[in-house]
């Protein structure tokens, strides 16, 4: 009977928190990923289309690490779907959070570099809890990519000879 | 030429569907396939009880008896007298035998285990007020072990533990051995409304053809309801998985009404050093 409260407790505080959670940090996903989405570009390939090799750019390491844990109601969830099979829903929004957080993350390190774009986007995923038992399951997600930025501007707040990406490729 | 990064389109990685949803859903699967899964066991498991010899019982039943308090003495003596009547008129197979034990305490209960042992506590022999209540009693516990439902209850729990062990995937491969030596196991055995229902069936069988009447034995379950408003201990065992007392005697009625049983005679009081002794 006590073990049944608990569960229900635990259910209660797993679907409670983490559904606001889940609520709010889209929200702030969706606000955030407007605002980089012209500010630093994103490019999986190695050279950024029409670049060519520019002269004055430096080039940094950039990356956004993510560490997600699971709460209960989900790994609930996952536990059934472990016995019937079948997406398994509560986790693909949980990592389809931390993936964009993480490409968020990397994208804000760039700005602040004043990089325009980030080329050789690569994405990693790591359990940290690695199935152990009475352990939270938590995961990591991390995004990283080479930051190009222009010589003459360490800052995106200061205009570049180039001026930001965009500029850039508009005169291309 | 003009870049941005492009606006992913929602709700393909992810899904828009409500989680509350999904959980019904699978809980509901779960419920099914379990009752579905449980019932099978259950038919299975009270098929294969009768495969079980009896003397296997006796064995199982043999290391608990000892470590449970009781008393022997005249108490139990007559009780095993009592018993060994009501087994002849309960045709109780021959390779059955029975084993009475009196226990010293105050709670109103009674109860039928492995092996043929029978529990009384003194407190439902001082709650019975003639000998026919309590032959109605040790009637109906015999009439469970003649049904062998405390081998199909431990059957059941054994079976249940495996299977729990294999769905929640628990470590240990003795798991059966575990639900076999778990202490309390004599006690915890429990029989359903059915079990309890044709056990009373039998009981009141044996008492019309011991007694030549019913009178005493079909009023036991209105003096057992009262002798539990008595006690402030929780609900004794002999209630808690029984059918409703009230819809017993309404049973036990319907069955004198069809046998055109005798419901009024003669009572037996119960011998004079038994009523003095459990009254101390």
């Amino acid at each position: 009977m006590i073990e049944f409260v608990t569960f229900l407790v635990l259910m209660a505080l797993g679907y409670g928190f983490g559904q606001y959670a889940e609520r709010k940090h889209y929200r702030s996903i969706l606000e955030r990923e407007k605002r980089f989405r012209s500010e630093v570009l994103v490019f999986q390939t190695g050279v950024p289309p029409e670049q060519g090799q520019g002269q004055d750019q430096d080039v940094r390491l950039v990356m956004g690490s993510v560490v997600i844990s699971v709460d209960y109601f989900k790994r609930f969830l996952a536990g059934l779907r472990a016995l019937f099979g079948g997406r398994v829903k509560s986790y693909e929004s949980l990592l389809d959070r931390a993936r964009r957080e993480a490409v968020l993350r990397m994208q804000q390190e760039a700005s602040k570099l004043g990089a325009g774009m980030v080329i050789n986007l690569r994405m990693e995923t790591a359990s940290i809890s690695k199935g152990e038992e009475k352990t939270v399951g938590s995961v990591e997600v991390l995004a990283y990519g080479t930051a190009i930025i222009t010589r003459d501007a360490r800052s995106r707040f200061e205009p570049t000879r180039f001026g930001r990406a965009t500029e850039l490729f508009e005169r291309a | 030429m003009q870049y941005e990064n492009p606006e992913i389109p929602e709700g393909i990685n992810t899904s828009n569907e409500h989680p509350l949803k999904e959980l019904v859903w699978l809980l509901g699967g779960v419920v099914l396939v379990s009752v579905i899964v449980g019932l099978f066991l259950v038919f299975a498991t009270n098929l294969s009880i009768a495969l079980v010899p009896f003397s296997y019982e006796q064995e199982i039943a043999a290391p608990f008896v000892a470590e449970l308090e009781h008393e022997e003495g005249e108490i139990s003596a007559y009780l095993q007298a009592l018993a060994e009547d009501m087994s002849t008129w309960l045709d109780l197979p021959s390779d059955m035998s029975l084993q009475m034990h009196y226990i010293d305490e105050e709670t109103v209960n009674a109860f039928a285990t492995l092996g043929g042992h029978i529990f009384i506590y003194r407190g439902l022999v001082q709650a019975m007020p003639s000998e026919n209540a309590l032959a109605m009693v040790v009637a109906h516990e015999i009439a469970h072990i003649k049904q062998r439902d405390p081998i199909a209850s431990l059957g059941r729990g054994v079976v249940f533990m495996i299977a729990w062990s294999l769905v929640t995937g628990a470590s240990g491969s003795d798991i059966g051995g575990q639900a076999l030596g778990q202490g309390g196991l004599l006690t915890l055995l429990s029989f359903s409304r059915d079990q309890e229902r044709a056990a009373d069936q039998e009981a009141i069988k044996a008492v019309e053809q011991r007694y030549g009447h019913i009178a005493g034995a079909s009023a036991l379950f209105e003096q057992l309801e009262k002798a539990q408003q008595g006690s402030a201990d929780a609900v004794p065992q002999f209630f808690s998985s029984h059918p409703l007392n009230e819809d017993r005697s309404v049973d036990i009625e319907q069955l004198a009404d069809a046998h055109a049983w005798q419901t009024a005679g003669e009572l037996t009081p119960l011998p004079g050093f038994v009523s003095r002794r459990v009254a101390e």
